[in-house]
C-alpha cells in the first residue's frame, strides 16, 4: 500500500481516528487558542462589574508599591543630582570684616581639593533671604542684620572623608564660628531612601500575595460556575490542559488589565505631582522633571502582574481538578 | 470489545453495586442493559467510562485493561466511547452545532473537519436545519438527538446510552432505536441501559439483566 494511498484514505473509526497529521495538529492548536482567547474576553465582558472589581483590586495592589518605588527613585535622583561634590558652609563670626574674609578666602583656596569658594556677605545673605523666603517682616523685628556672612567652599570630590578632614581643619580657625558639611544630609537622605525602598519591596511582596489570592478566589468562583461544562468536557475526553486553558487566559487577562491600569494610574499620579514639584524646584533655582517609569520597569510590572494572574489561575484549576479524581465516587 | 470478567464494585460507603459480573460485547453487537433502578446499570456504565474503577475483576475495553490506564491517558481513552446521557448533558450557553462539535474540539480537530463531521452527524439525526439554534429551544426528543449526534460525531467504537428513551413517546423511542441499530450495523458496539420493558420486548436484542448487582441472564451473547 503506497503512502499517498494511506493519506487519502478516510480516517479509520475507533481509537485510530485521532491520528491527525501534525501540521493539522498545529493549525488546530492555534485555532483552539484563538477561540479560547476571544471566548474568555467575551466571558469577562459579559460580567463587566465583577471583572472590573477584580481588575481594580489587582491594579491597586500593583500600583501602590510601583508608585512608591517610582517616587523614591525620584527622591534618590534629586539627592544624587543635587551636587555630587561635597560642600562646606563656613559661618563667620560677626567680628570678621570683609577684608578679613577676603584673606580667609585666599587661605582656603590654597587647600587641597578645592573647586571654588564663594563669599556671601551679611548684606548679600539678607537680600537672598528676603528674596527666597519672603519673611521680610520677621527681619524687621531685628535691630540689625542677624545673618552671618558665609563662605561656601565647593570641593572637587564627593568623598566625605576629604570634606570631613577640611571641616575639622577650618573649624579651628578664629574667624569661623561654625562649619557645616552639606553632604551629610544627602548621605542621610540616601540611607533613608534605601530603607524606604526595602520597605516598599516588602510591601510589594505582601501585595503580590494579595493579588495572587484574589485571582485564585476569582478563578475558583469561575470554575464553580462552569462545573457542569467542565464535567461534560471531561466526559467527551477533554484533557486537563484543555480544561485549564480558558482559566489560565482569564487569569492572564486579569493580570494584564490590572498591570496596565496600575501603570496608567502611577503615571497619572506623577503627572499631577509635576506642578507642585516644579514650584518647589523653582525655590531652589532648579528645574526638576519627575522621572516616570522607564520601559524596563513597565515591562517588569506587566510581566509580574501577568505571571501572578497565570499562576493564581493555575493553582485554582489544579485544586479543582485534584478534587475531581476520576475514580472518586460521584454523588 | 467490552469485556467484564468477575467484576465487583463496592462503594466506600459499603454499598455493593455490582457482584461478580461477567459478559462480553463484540463489535457490531447491540445489547440492552436492564434492571430496576439501583440494580447497578449506571455503575456498570461508569466503569466503562472510567468514572469509577472496579473493586475486583477486570474491565477490558478495546483489548485494554482499564485498570492499567494512566490518569493522563483517560481523556484519550474516553474519546473512543460515545455516551448518550439520560438528561442529555447539553450546554445551553452555545448552539446545537457547538454542542455536537465538543468531542472534536477537545480532540484538536481542524475547524473545517469539525464543520464537515458535525453536519454529517446532525444530518444523521435529522437536525441539520437546527444547527444554529440553542438546544434550550428544542423539544426533549430533539435534545436527545443532539446528545446522540454528539456521542457519535467522533466515530467512537463503543456507544453507551443511559435510559435514552426515558422521556420520549413511543414513536420517538423507535426513531432513537433505529439510529442505534444503524450504528451497530457499521461495527459499533452499542450498550443501552433501559428499564423501558415495552421497548426492550419490541426489539429482540440481547439482554443483560441486572438485579441487585448480579447479572441474571445474557452473560453469554
Amino acid at each position: 500500500m503506497g503512502r499517498n494511498n494511506m493519506e487519502s484514505r478516510p480516517p479509520k473509526r475507533g481509537a485510530s481516528n485521532r491520528q491527525v497529521f501534525w501540521r493539522d495538529n498545529i493549525a488546530a492548536y492555534f485555532a483552539q487558542h484563538r477561540a479560547v482567547l476571544s471566548d474568555t474576553l467575551d466571558r469577562l465582558w459579559s460580567t463587566p462589574l465583577s471583572t472590573l472589581m477584580t481588575v481594580a483590586v489587582v491594579a491597586v495592589a500593583i500600583a501602590l508599591p510601583s508608585g512608591l518605588y517610582v517616587l523614591l527613585a525620584n527622591v534618590q535622583q534629586v539627592a544624587k543630582n543635587w551636587d555630587g561634590n561635597a560642600q562646606i558652609s563656613l559661618f563667620l563670626k560677626d567680628s570678621v570684616d570683609p577684608s578679613q574674609a577676603q584673606n580667609l578666602l585666599a587661605k582656603i583656596e590654597q587647600q587641597a581639593h578645592i573647586s571654588r569658594v564663594e563669599y556671601i556677605s551679611k548684606e548679600d545673605a539678607l537680600i537672598e533671604f528676603e528674596a527666597v523666603s519672603g519673611y521680610t517682616e520677621l527681619l524687621e523685628e531685628f535691630d540689625e542684620n542677624p545673618l552671618p556672612s558665609v563662605i561656601v567652599v565647593y570641593l572637587d570630590s564627593p568623598a566625605l572623608d576629604v570634606a570631613e578632614h577640611l571641616k575639622q581643619q577650618v573649624i579651628q580657625w578664629d574667624e569661623v564660628q561654625f562649619a557645616q558639611l552639606d553632604a551629610e544630609w544627602v548621605r542621610k537622605l540616601q540611607s533613608i531612601v534605601n530603607l524606604a525602598k526595602s520597605i516598599v519591596i516588602a510591601l510589594a511582596v505582601g501585595l503580590a500575595l494579595a493579588v495572587f489570592l484574589v485571582v485564585i478566589n476569582t478563578i475558583r468562583l469561575a470554575i464553580e460556575n462552569k462545573k457542569n461544562e467542565i464535567e461534560i468536557h471531561q466526559l467527551v475526553g477533554a484533557t486537563n490542559s484543555f480544561i485549564r486553558r480558558p482559566f489560565l487566559y482569564i487569569g492572564a487577562w486579569f493580570g494584564l488589565a490590572g498591570g496596565v491600569f496600575a501603570i496608567f494610574s502611577v503615571e497619572l499620579l506623577l503627572l499631577s505631582l509635576q506642578a507642585s514639584v516644579t514650584d518647589l524646584a523653582n525655590q531652589y533655582q532648579s528645574q526638576y522633571l519627575i522621572q516616570g517609569m522607564d520601559f524596563q520597569s513597565v515591562l517588569f510590572i506587566l510581566m509580574a502582574s501577568v505571571s501572578l494572574g497565570l499562576s493564581g489561575a493555575w493553582i485554582a484549576v489544579e485544586r479543582h481538578l485534584a478534587g475531581y479524581e476520576f475514580f472518586a465516587p460521584k454523588p | 470489545m467490552i469485556q467484564f470478567d468477575q467484576v465487583t464494585k463496592k462503594y466506600p460507603n459499603g454499598h455493593q453495586a455490582l457482584s461478580q459480573v461477567s459478559f462480553a460485547i463484540e463489535p457490531g453487537q447491540i445489547a440492552f442493559l436492564t434492571g430496576n433502578s439501583g440494580a447497578g446499570k449506571s455503575t456498570l456504565l461508569k466503569l466503562i467510562m472510567l468514572l469509577e474503577k472496579p473493586s475486583q475483576g477486570s474491565v477490558i475495553v478495546n483489548k485494554q485493561n482499564v485498570a492499567h490506564i494512566k490518569r493522563r491517558h483517560v481523556p484519550l481513552y474516553r474519546r473512543q466511547i460515545g455516551m448518550v446521557h439520560q438528561n442529555h448533558q447539553l450546554l445551553f450557553d452555545r448552539s446545537v452545532f457547538d454542542n455536537v462539535a465538543l468531542p472534536l474540539v477537545v480532540s484538536g480537530y481542524q475547524p473545517k473537519e469539525i464543520g464537515r463531521r458535525v453536519r454529517a452527524a446532525l444530518d444523521k439525526v435529522g437536525l441539520l436545519s437546527k444547527e444554529k439554534l440553542n438546544p434550550i429551544n428544542l423539544s426533549g426528543g430533539e435534545q436527545q438527538r443532539v446528545g446522540i449526534a454528539r456521542a457519535v460525531v467522533n466515530k467512537p467504537s463503543i456507544l453507551l446510552a443511559d435510559e435514552p428513551t426515558g422521556n420520549l413517546d413511543p414513536d420517538l423511542s423507535a426513531d432513537t432505536m433505529d439510529l442505534f441499530m444503524q450504528f451497530s450495523r457499521v461495527g459499533v458496539a452499542v450498550l443501552i441501559a433501559s428499564h423501558d420493558l415495552a421497548l426492550i420486548e419490541r426489539y429482540k436484542h440481547r439482554q443483560l439483566a441486572l438485579d441487585k448487582g448480579r447479572l441474571l441472564s445474557g452473560a453469554l451473547g
